[in-house]
């Protein structure tokens, strides 16, 4: 069973991920926060690229599921250009409704929020966000 | 991963789910259906009907011809899931009287384990081996789970998903000293190993035909009559196949299995000697990405099939990753669940290595150039997907 059914956007982000991969050491402004394990199903890191409260750029890693891969990928496209704030306000659900994602891979969807909630909290102990 | 419209063709290694029918083998199908074919019921005095015996008999004659049977030991069925309730329920019921200990390995197809789950719930005792030689039960292994109430066991010859191989001569020869029935599921390894029912002494086998180039929906069971093997049947109606298997006989199906088991018996010997290249070639193929593990030692397996762990990588999008290719994942495929395979588990693996596992079945039509292309692919997806995880999952 090598086809069962992901949405198309699913499968844009999974062949062609937007921000795959991860910041050298030493670029300025980059914040980072991780959530999950193999035992979850889904492992992530996210950095974001930040000038002041808007995010440049943003990057993840991923191990997991297609729908999970997908999901981070939407999410770096996403956050390029946005402030902390409205970045804080992005959630789970915005991404399976994008995503089509079905009911039994919501757990891992909570798993990339939990991520980028890890990575805004570094930017606001780094005082990147002052709210 | 390629949008499958792109997708020029397919490349099959799912051998070991189903195969394509033999076109010879659609040829005497078709012959069974039509008004200027033999398609009367077998069961007809009439010369029509005679005619469509003549079809059954002759294919009958065909799959005992590929074990070493007599054609009155081959019982039709609508395939090996029903020949595995058939002869796992007929004869477990059958010999209450003498005991209610039966005895199977928690890594057969659920085709067997829900029929034994279905008499434990009826008040037999099952002892469940779980394979400790390289996967397999051992002799000694089954020796010391036989009691003086044990009345059957049933063990597969082919893993389906490991294609690890069970040395069923010296499992038989110890069940035939024990008195006790053996029960061989034989979907994986008829036409692809050498089968003797006699020499092995095998009291019930089950196949399938679509598995070997036969049509889905047509199965056998053989019932051993010397020495003699007595079960009750499962269902019942028109007395059919000794009263063991009621219901009009499928002509077309029989005729298509009966000739697929016989082109299998001329070409065993060189497909698999071809297939074991080829697995050599794909094996030598995939260890050169690293990181890969082989599920069952290749020496013990059916030279057709390959279960490869990547580590890594999560099965799903390794999968996912692969359009172009058929192949199954080390998840449960028959629910459609992604459940980490039982199989794999009873192997020792834990969830994610189970999970990231490939199983690769080779066939007739798979060629070099197959092989070549499938570990492209992978090896191209396998790094991709460890470029993209955490360093703490690698």
């Amino acid at each position: 069973m090598n086809a069962p059914a992901y949405a198309q956007l699913v499968r844009q982000h999974f062949s062609r991920p937007v921000g795959a991969g991860c910041f050298e050491p030493g670029v300025p402004g980059v914040v980072q926060g991780c959530a999950g394990s193999r035992e979850q199903g889904l492992a992530v890191q996210f950095q974001c690229r930040l000038d002041g409260e808007k995010i440049l750029e943003a990057r993840f890693l991923a191990w997991g599921c297609p729908h999970s891969i997908a999901g981070a990928s939407w999410l770096a496209e996403r956050l390029a250009g946005m402030g902390l704030v409205e970045a804080a306000r992005i959630t789970g659900n915005e991404v399976s409704a994008a995503l089509d994602v079905p009911a039994d891979k919501l757990g891992s969807i909570l798993i990339l929020e939990d991520a980028l909630g890890a990575c805004l909290e570094n930017a606001r102990q780094r005082h990147y966000l002052t709210e | 991963m390629t949008d499958s419209s792109a997708t020029a063709k397919t490349i099959y290694l799912d051998y070991a789910a189903t195969t394509p029918v033999d076109s010879a083998v659609v040829k005497v199908m078709v012959e069974c259906l039509g008004e200027d074919g033999d398609f009367a019921n077998p069961s007809s005095v009439h010369a029509p009907g005679v005619a469509a015996r003549v079809r059954v008999e002759n294919a009958r004659e065909q799959v005992a011809g590929l074990l070493g049977a007599r054609s009155g030991e081959i019982i039709f069925t609508s395939g090996a899931t029903e020949a595995d309730n058939l002869a796992i329920r007929g004869a477990g019921l059958f010999q209450v009287h003498k005991g209610r200990h039966i005895i199977t390995s928690k890594s057969e197809h659920r085709a067997v384990l829900d029929p034994f789950k279905s008499l434990e719930k009826e008040g037999f005792e099952v002892t469940w081996l779980v394979p400790e030689d390289h996967g397999r039960v051992s002799a000694e292994q089954l020796q010391a789970a036989l009691r003086p109430d044990t009345t059957l066991v049933s063990l597969m010859h082919v893993n389906n998903e490991t294609g690890l191989v069970h040395d069923i001569a010296a499992l038989g020869q110890l069940c035939r000293s024990h008195g006790v029935l053996f029960h061989v599921d034989a979907a994986q390894s008829a036409g692809k190993l050498p089968i003797d029912v006699r020499a092995m002494q095998i009291d019930m086998m089950s196949f399938s035909a679509h598995k070997i180039y036969g049509p889905k929906g047509i199965g056998a069971l053989f019932v051993s009559r010397e020495p003699r093997c007595n079960l009750y049947p499962v269902s019942y109606g028109g007395g059919q196949e000794q009263g063991l298997r009621p219901g009009t006989l499928a002509t077309h199906q029989i005729a298509g299995m009966g000739l697929a088991f016989e082109l299998a018996a001329g070409r065993m010997q060189a497909d698999q000697q071809r297939l074991h290249e080829l697995r050599e070639v794909l094996w030598s193929g995939l260890q050169a990405i690293g990181g890969v593990t082989a599920n069952g030692e290749l020496e013990y397996s059916a030279p057709n099939i390959l279960n490869v762990s990547f580590q890594g990588v999560a099965g799903e999008s390794l999968l996912f990753g692969l359009d172009g290719i058929a192949v199954s994942s080390g998840s449960a495929c028959a629910s459609g669940s992604r459940e980490p395979s039982y199989v794999l588990r009873s192997l020792g693996l834990d969830d994610q290595a189970a999970q990231s596992s490939l199983r690769f079945s080779l066939g007739r039509s798979t060629s070099r150039d197959d092989i070549d292309v499938v570990v492209s692919m992978l090896s191209a997806q396998v790094r991709r997907l460890r470029a993209l995880a955490p360093d703490w999952v690698k």
